[in-house]
């Protein structure tokens, strides 16, 4: 995979370059849908430097700009500024067919708004040839089930995830939520799983990706060892883990890596067997964990409540058993009303 | 799926609209900033648009220049902060640079019909073979395969061809110099040329 890039490197392409090669790939996209074959090359292609990316990106924008001579008409003639021999001939073999010629644009003008259709669905590289499966799982629910490539997935609480596995590529896109892969090994490519700008790749390994609202992303790695990329090309970082580490990736596009036990990485995936386990955990973040498995709200106002800290497994999609327990070992008064649970002093 | 790159027509039309017109101003600015030797203009752009290709939305933007600008400032900061021979006070120096961009300036976008007529002189501008190719591809909308039965050439390079006279435009485009003479224009490509080839040399020492 694309690392860096060095400015520094010698004999790098030149930028006029890569703009030839930007402005062909445009003028062969403009002008029919990539095969599978071309569709990798033009792929292949743009990873090899982030400049080709930008290069892309203004052939196109420059083309859709030229694109707008058509308004210039059929009987359209430049002024050239300059006379040559012979130019009248060819130009007579162009124009000079007026039936073929309404023929051929008739049949373009089909094709051309067809090619409009589809550019209106975002032509968002990388497209994939395998199906995507989705998978679902409502608030309170968990999943696991086996991937056509051996892998195994368990989905958390509120999840979805996109899965596509084909010849070339073992491919799962995280959604929302929360999933737990384990990779089957022995396939000649990783198992990719992606959020947003991150990316996981494992050949033989088990972690666990997720994706709140308004909460960092979380890769937990258990077993084997991960190679994690965040960010585009040049500004993509590539970090490698192995077992029992942790990252936190906040919205500022940092990384925050970090060892933990075994003990403490199994706590925090109790929700395979429908549990929440907690150890010294501050009253909010527990609740703030039940929000996640039923709409059932814990509500704790006294700011003190709220930092008072809780240990124990507690059945995930029962808010009222965890409640009661909290208020019996805190001494904590625990109301029930229609806006959820209250404990308070 | 969370894509990497937006390259859709939505994106490619914003770009020309709100992006392209103001390359030149860029290149204009760049210039007056003090870009680091290793660094060139062009590679910035490309980057600068390569940034704003893997957006995910741009509705959001309410004034594009400043945010063209913005980007390539950025880049340009990440470069010298990565660079090793940058000193300190160079980074110190560039991050003082305000960005230029905010006052509506003097770039009042040209109306349809002047831009419609830059086009007509850009593209009568082009060599006679390239400006039938262009013609048949932009106004009659014919495909490859088409252009090159009628002018004797394959597909592939009628492809050639046409590429040729889009860099041509993008350079055109990005340095304001339609209305220019062909022979500053060659001029131009050709300091730039040179400009190239002295880079390499040092970089190769």
């Amino acid at each position: 995979m694309q690392g860096t890039i060095n400015f520094a490197m010698p004999r790098r392409e030149s930028s006029s370059d890569i703009d030839e090669a930007a402005a062909k790939w445009a003028l062969r996209i403009d002008e029919a849908a990539l095969g599978a074959g071309e569709q990798r090359e033009f792929e292949r292609w743009l990873e090899g430097d982030v400049r080709r990316v930008g290069a892309f990106a203004r052939a196109q924008a420059v083309l859709v700009h030229v694109k707008r001579a058509k308004a210039l008409g059929p009987a359209f003639e430049p002024e050239t500024g300059e006379s040559e021999p012979g130019d009248g001939d060819s130009r007579e073999s162009v124009d000079g067919e007026p039936e073929p010629a309404v023929f051929t644009r008739r049949r373009l003008i089909a094709g051309a708004s067809a090619m409009a259709a589809a550019g209106a669905i975002a032509f968002v590289i990388p497209t994939r040839q395998a199906a995507a499966h989705v998978y679902r799982t409502r608030r309170g629910e968990t999943r696991s089930f086996t991937l056509e490539d051996g892998s195994t997935v368990s989905m958390n609480t509120d999840s979805e995830i996109a899965v596509r596995i084909g010849e070339s590529e073992r491919r799962a896109t995280l959604v929302r939520g929360e999933a737990l892969f384990t990779v089957a090994g022995g396939a000649k490519d990783p198992f990719v799983v992606e959020t947003d700008d991150v990316s996981v790749r494992a050949r033989n390994a088990t972690f666990a990706l997720c994706r709140l609202d308004d909460r960092p992303f979380e890769l937990k790695v258990c077993e084997g060892s991960v190679e994690l990329q965040r960010g585009p090309f040049i500004w993509r970082r590539t970090r490698l883990l192995g077992a029992n580490t942790e990252a936190i990736l906040a919205a500022d596009g940092s990384i925050l890596e970090r060892n933990v036990t075994p003990e403490r990485l199994e706590r925090g995936l109790a929700w395979q067997e429908g549990m929440l386990s907690f150890e010294d955990t501050p009253l909010s973040e527990a609740a703030r964990e039940f929000a996640r498995y039923s709409d059932r709200r814990i509500l704790i106002r006294d700011p003190a409540v709220r930092s008072e800290t809780i240990t124990g497994r507690y059945a995930a999609t029962n808010p009222e058993g965890f409640a009661r327990a909290a208020a019996l070992s805190l001494d904590l008064h625990m109301q029930t009303g229609p806006s959820g649970i209250m404990l308070s002093r | 799926m969370p894509g990497r790159y937006d390259f859709s027509n939505d994106r490619a039309l914003w770009l020309s609209r709100n992006i392209l017109p103001h390359e030149p101003a860029l290149r204009a600015q760049l210039a007056r900033w003090r870009v680091p030797d290793d660094l060139e203009a062009d590679d910035v752009i490309q980057e600068t648009y390569a940034k704003l290709a893997t957006l995910t939305g741009v509705e959001e933007i309410r004034n594009p220049k400043a945010y063209f600008f913005q980007t390539a400032r950025s880049i340009i900061l990440m470069h010298v902060r990565r660079s090793r021979v940058v000193s300190i006070q160079a980074v110190e120096q560039i991050e003082r640079l305000a960005v230029a961009s905010d006052s509506p300036g003097p770039d009042v976008q040209a109306s349809d019909r002047q831009q419609l007529h830059l086009l007509a002189t850009m593209i009568g501008q082009l060599p006679s073979t390239s400006r039938k190719a262009m013609i048949m591809r932009l106004v009659h909308e014919l495909s490859h395969r088409e252009i090159g039965d009628r002018l004797g050439m394959t597909p592939n390079a009628v492809q050639k061809c046409l590429a040729k006279s889009l860099s041509t435009f993008v350079r055109q485009l990005g340095r304001g110099g339609i209305g220019s003479s062909e022979a500053s224009r060659d001029q131009i490509a050709g300091d730039d040329q040179l400009r190239h080839a002295e880079k390499r040399e040092q970089l190769r020492h």
